[in-house]
């Protein structure tokens, strides 16, 4: 099992509904290497996220969360700058297919709402299983379908194409 | 059993099942993918090579060089460098620098049929849905899974019905029809759905408007979107060289939707998009918007040779407003020569356009002509959410090429129709 895909432990930073991608990384920095997108996550809707977040923090979001391009810049540049784990009511698909892709996990959870900024959660990508550490409660996140659950194991496409095909 | 939509049959199809129900979960083979500059080599490029599997089809595998191009600085020369390296490498037969934007290229060169599966790195692959085909997009790293076994896996999704009905007014399009039903479905309306566009104003449009509509199902944050084949599908799939080896696919009668919804464009004015987003809809009548300073005809969704020639119709023998700056980027350059040959262009650079590369350029956020803090534009493309060209401190209204032309006179958002006799 891959670093990934072990539990993640941080404070939450809650966003709202529709987030668009270029939101969560700004067209201009497209060009850039994957370990220059860190410093501009989350720019488009809170400047200051990049130099606040901390490894394992969590990112709570509303519905259809990742919407418009499908830029993968946006779930890598979230991931570099240190973010465990993405929790929505719902995803925009784009940005949930890339975030399981390159070993992001993307949990769906109906309950989402009730965690608040600065809230300190626990995630387990296997089991599927959100605790909200500062009030005491568990949530439960959509299952997925197991050749998905196979991919976020694996930690991602690639090791999991490594694994399958050569 | 009620019937089938033609999203099932198109799946079931490249899933080589009889046929599959809406929630199923398919391995489908893809007729053909399509990655470019900003999603290709140079995130996928390395990962790629270390799988170490060949393509699995270079025939029915487009790549482009259209986001970064030309580039404007040290980085987006170093994307553009490491697509082109990449594109040598992999001895590529359909390699296009700087030809054109991804989703017309694909459908002018031929790559797209009817009832088939498409899928590229761009959320705007919806675009196929005008040619009958389901397009869908993935990331660059799901392109590797794509590009080594030419399938993709997908949740078989459900339809949403979207039927416009009456007769088309002058000054009216396909983007006015797109806009008119995102101000209803909103941002999210189709979130992993397939927006089934019909009916006979839907029809009555030529194929290249259509795919305006087949286009901004990305707006929607639909999965794909479909439009029913007809003869001028055909004609346009045979000027593409597709005269045969395809069989068009329809939803049956009894099929099941989501959703259905339905609008007589028999009286619509044209519709605006204001800022910051694409479902903050209004007849233009009604939207009083501050000075201009860029009117844009450009992207995949609204520099065709019709918007070209829409906005021309509009602008020939006038000036833009003093102040503003009309920029003309057509989205190929089999569109610019024939914009060129018809006297499009050449109206519209002598009402005082900037003729731009045939790239995707500000409605990427990149390239020349991208909106300064407190900038206004009003633009043909896709999104205005903000920063979308430029700073994040800039407006955007979105509207047909013919209402941006008609704004880019008057400085302000204006009514095509009084420019149109």
């Amino acid at each position: 099992m891959s670093k990934e895909t072990q539990t993640i432990e941080g404070g939450a930073w809650v966003f709202g509904d529709n987030v668009d991608t270029g939101y969560i990384m700004p067209s201009k920095y497209a060009s850039l290497p994957d370990e220059e997108l860190a410093a501009h996550a989350m720019e488009g809707v809170d400047p200051d996220f990049p130099k606040n977040v901390q490894a394992g923090d969590v990112i709570i979001a509303g519905g259809n969360f990742g919407c418009g391009s499908s830029r993968e810049t946006a779930p890598r540049g979230i991931k570099q700058a240190g973010v465990g784990a993405v929790i929505a009511r719902t995803f925009a698909r784009n940005f949930f297919r890339n975030s399981l892709c390159i070993g992001l996990p993307v949990l769906i959870c109906a309950d989402a709402d009730s965690i608040e900024q600065g809230d300190r959660v626990r995630v387990d990508p296997i089991a599927g299983r959100v605790e909200n550490l500062t009030k005491g409660q568990t949530l439960q996140a959509e299952p997925l379908p197991d050749h998905i659950m196979d991919m976020v194991k694996a930690g991602g496409l690639v090791p999991y194409l490594k694994q399958t095909l050569t | 059993m009620s019937g089938d939509t033609a999203t099932q049959k198109i799946l079931a199809r490249a899933s080589g099942r009889e046929r599959v129900d809406v929630g199923d979960i398919v391995w489908a083979k893809v007729d053909a993918h399509v990655m470019h500059d900003n999603q290709g080599p140079f995130r996928m490029g390395k990962d790629f090579a270390e799988l170490g599997l060949p393509i699995w089809n270079k025939n029915r595998f487009m790549l482009t060089a259209d986001h970064h191009n030309p580039p404007t600085d040290d980085s987006q020369s170093k994307v553009l460098n490491v697509t082109r390296a990449w594109a040598a490498e992999q001895e590529l037969s359909h390699f296009y620098d700087a030809e054109g934007i991804c989703h017309i290229l694909m459908a002018e060169k031929g790559f797209v049929r009817p009832g088939v599966l498409v899928t590229g790195t761009d959320s705007h692959t919806t675009n196929t849905g005008a040619l009958g085909a389901l397009g869908v997009a993935i990331g660059p790293t799901e392109s590797i899974g794509v590009l080594a076994k030419g399938e993709v896996w997908l949740r078989v999704p459900e339809t949403i019905r979207v039927h416009f009905k009456g007769r088309v007014p002058a000054g009216i399009y396909g983007k006015d029809m797109a806009l008119l039903a995102l101000k209803d479905l909103k941002v999210d309306g189709a979130e992993y759905k397939v927006l089934q566009f019909e009916g006979e104003a839907l029809m009555a449009l030529p194929v290249e408007d259509r795919m305006t509509l087949s286009n901004m199902a990305a707006e929607f944050s639909a999965k794909s979107s479909i439009i029913d084949v007809d003869e001028a599908t055909a004609e346009y799939l045979k000027n593409a060289g597709v005269e045969d080896g395809w069989e068009a696919v329809r939803s049956d009668p009894d099929a099941t939707y989501a959703e259905s919804y339905e609008y007589d464009v028999t009286d619509l004015s044209p519709q605006v998009a204001c800022p910051h987003r694409m479902d903050n809809v209004y007849p233009v009548e009604e939207v009083e918007s501050p000075p201009l300073n860029r009117a844009h005809i450009g992207s995949c969704t609204g520099a065709k040779l019709l918007d070209l020639q829409a906005a021309a119709a509009v602008l020939k023998g006038r000036r833009v407003a003093h102040g503003l700056q009309l920029l003309i980027a057509p989205a190929s350059k089999d569109i610019m020569s024939k914009a060129m040959a018809d006297g499009a262009l050449g109206a519209l650079i002598d009402a005082g356009g900037v003729l731009l590369p045939t790239t995707c350029g500000i409605c990427a956020g990149r390239g020349p002509g991208q909106l300064g803090d407190g900038e206004v534009c009003i633009s043909s493309a896709n999104r205005n959410y903000k920063g979308r060209m430029g700073s994040l401190e800039a407006s955007i209204y979105l509207a047909s090429a013919a209402t941006v032309a008609a704004s880019a006179v008057k400085g302000r958002v204006a009514d095509p129709r009084e420019f149109i006799s």
